[in-house]
């Protein structure tokens, strides 16, 4: 948590620390009360929690800076400013709790986090080609499509999509429910690569476009929505 | 290949395959008509393209069929082969309407109904318009045979539809309003009134008294206009019972927004009445009491509230909730990118949240502890996707049914869940809602008109 005021720190502390027991989780945490530390520190966190009215570099050029190197490390703005706080979205904020910070509203805001980032931390899918086994970050699956029982994998990182028999029930079981969409009979999306959803096609943030069945639209849809508000 | 070419020269087979194309072009025409509002889809030119092409094919089979190979289909079987002609062609244009456009399956049934009829009537004014020019003695037959004057009574009677019924469609929303009993209702009718068209067409033939022949078709036509008011009537009274209360509320921004006006200034006065107090007492006692000046924070925190998030009607809403909620001791946080969301019809858009947030207090009222009177409002962009979370404390038997939130002991509740999720379809977008533990949420996610993405 990065805050310079030390009677909020203490506040946010007592949160965690309740929210800690009352969920059962091992919670540790670092105090920073500017946001010079977390530009600097080497040291990773799981989740960060920063004051937007701080001394010196303000906290949302600090998310700024991180993010330049960081894309990833999810980010919960606390502020007063919920005006002020829609710049978040710009450097991917995952949430905001608005100060005074009430432990129901924390617990709220927390269990979401947590849900989002139990989706595919460091979770990898051991895919089998003719070539030999590839383990591969479930983050890089884009989508796994089937024809004739030949599953392809399209992965982010690669032109070439893996190539591998098999179903695409199979490959379902492998890959986190939470994380993956049946768009059609024959196509499992990836949640987090989904950038819209026009009539029939689900586009992706890597610009491809997957066929949305007519009979799965609205399970479809239904659980995108969910996904991207973080209620899954 | 020399076959076509071969059938087509018999006598009169060219004449009938000509009137049959023209008789489905105002088919399709009618159905576009009627269906135009609806979403399109994609490469939506191509897919007329191909729709053409197969009428086209499947009117010169069944000319061939009815002409040539078979010729008792169009002879003692006449009725027989009308009706299932009508009954193929309805089955055929659910699905080709599906395809074209993004819409329900009842909605396509609905506008193919509709469609039918509109030609329906149609083919009613060419057969008085044919009977009369026959019992002047100027044609043969009783028929409207030249192809001019039958696409001369096609065009008028479209423009008429159109200026009277498909400009009143909203975005084909109202078409959606109509749903299973509309559309059998349709259906029904479409094939009593097309019924009624084939037998009057054969009448003349059977040597009828032209009189009775022309008070049928008058019966007739009018039936046909009669069906398209009430259908359209039907569809449109139960699209304004979920429209026109939105619509109306926004008639009355500008008195809610003095009202607002005013409730803040008398708010204001308290909180600054408080604060001047509560600095004399401080000052007098010589300690600064914190929970003191963090509540007087909290008090001011609404204005915070008084939303500005680059979306006025966003803002009206959101503000007058703000209030709503501070006067019930909710605590209502939003971070909501307005623009997010500015393709929205204000209507729209103002009854989305106004039913999300109602639905949200609802439950609130009912946490039970105080600090579970939360509700979270978030509104973002993601992707080419607006994104609206709103999560909030529950109690008191609220279940999901059918995906929808119901009980919490007021009828409203399920209600306010229904018109998020209609408003969320209209825009081809989603809501959902769900339960866990005390908390429930409810997501809605709307695609960004085309064009309007990164």
């Amino acid at each position: 948590m990065v805050e310079d005021d030390e009677a909020e720190a203490e506040n946010l502390r007592a949160c965690i620390s309740r929210y800690s027991v009352e969920r059962d989780v091992e919670l540790r945490v670092t105090w920073l009360r500017t946001a010079v530390g977390i530009t600097r520190d080497e040291s990773r966190y799981d989740l960060i929690f920063m004051d937007i009215g701080l001394p010196g570099i303000n906290g949302m050029e600090a998310a700024a800076l991180l993010r330049t190197y960081d894309k990833r490390t999810p980010l919960i703005f606390v502020t007063n400013l919920a005006q002020y706080a829609v710049r978040g979205y710009e450097v991917d904020a995952l949430d905001f709790v608005l100060k005074p910070v009430t432990y129901y509203n924390f617990r709220m805001r927390m269990d979401k986090a947590l849900r989002v980032m139990r989706r595919s931390t460091g979770a990898n899918v051991t895919i089998t080609t003719r070539d030999g086994m590839r383990v591969v970050p479930v983050a890089d699956v884009v989508a796994v499509e089937v024809r004739n029982h030949d599953l392809s994998y399209i992965l982010s990182r690669q032109e070439e999509p893996l190539g591998v028999r098999g179903t695409l029930g199979s490959a379902e079981k492998a890959l986190p429910a939470g994380q993956f969409v049946r768009v059609s009979n024959s196509c499992l999306v990836n949640m987090a690569y989904v950038r819209s959803v026009h009539g029939s096609e689900v586009a992706t943030t890597t610009g491809q476009t997957f066929a949305l069945s007519r009979s799965r639209r609205r399970e479809a849809v239904d659980r995108i929505a969910q996904f991207m508000g973080g209620s899954i | 290949m020399g076959e076509p070419v071969g059938w087509l020269a018999l006598p009169g087979v060219s004449h009938y395959l000509l009137a049959g194309l023209v008789t489905m072009l105002q088919e399709t025409v009618a159905m576009l008509l009627v269906a135009w509002r609806l979403p399109h889809r994609s490469r939506f030119g191509a897919r007329m393209a191909l729709v053409a092409a197969v009428t086209v094919a499947g009117t010169t089979l069944a000319t061939w069929v009815g002409r040539v190979t078979v010729p008792e289909l169009m002879g003692s079987l006449y009725y027989r082969t009308m009706i299932c002609m009508l009954l193929v062609s309805v089955a055929v244009s659910v699905p080709l309407t599906l395809w074209l456009f993004d819409a329900s399956l009842w909605t396509a049934l609905t506008c193919v109904a509709l469609g039918c009829t509109l030609q329906s009537l149609v083919s009613g004014i060419e057969g008085l318009w044919g009977l009369s020019e026959w019992s002047c003695g100027l044609a043969e037959t009783p028929v409207l045979a030249g192809v001019w004057p039958r696409l001369l009574v096609a065009a008028v009677v479209f423009s008429v539809f159109y200026l009277l019924f498909v400009r009143r469609v909203r975005r084909g929303r109202m078409l959606d309003a109509g749903g299973p009993s509309v559309a059998v209702l349709a259906a029904i009718t479409m094939l009593v009134v097309a019924a009624f068209d084939i037998v009057n067409m054969r009448l003349p033939g059977l040597r009828a008294p032209v009189s009775l022949v022309v008070t049928l078709r008058f019966v007739h036509g009018f039936v046909c206009v009669f069906m398209l008011a009430m259908g359209y009537e039907l569809l449109y009274n139960r699209w304004l019972r979920f429209d026109v209360a939105a619509m109306r509320r926004m008639g009355e921004d500008e008195r809610q927004q003095f009202e607002l006006a005013r409730n803040q200034t008398r708010f204001l006065e308290g909180v600054l009445d408080d604060l001047r107090r509560r600095v004399l007492d401080s000052a007098a006692s010589g300690t600064l009491d914190r929970a003191a000046l963090a509540e007087l924070s909290r008090e001011v925190a609404v204005y915070d509230a008084a939303v500005r998030t680059g979306n006025d009607a966003l803002d009206t809403i959101l503000t007058e909730k703000s209030l709503a909620c501070e006067a019930e001791g909710i605590r209502l946080g939003c971070v909501a990118d307005g623009s997010a969301v500015s393709f929205m019809d204000p209507a729209d858009l103002y009854w989305l949240f106004d039913s999300l947030l109602e639905n949200a207090m609802e439950a609130a009222r009912g946490a039970g502890e105080e600090d579970k009177r939360t509700i979270d409002l978030t509104v973002r962009r993601v992707g080419d996707m607006a994104q609206c979370h709103v999560e909030n404390y529950f109690g008191g038997g609220v279940r999901i049914v059918d995906g929808r939130p119901v009980g919490g002991g007021s009828h409203a509740y399920g209600l306010g869940a229904r018109a998020v999720t209609q408003v969320a379809a209209s825009y081809g977008g989603s809501a959902t809602f769900s339960l866990e533990g005390d908390t429930f949420r409810a997501d809605v996610l709307l695609p960004l008109p085309e064009g309007r993405g990164a």
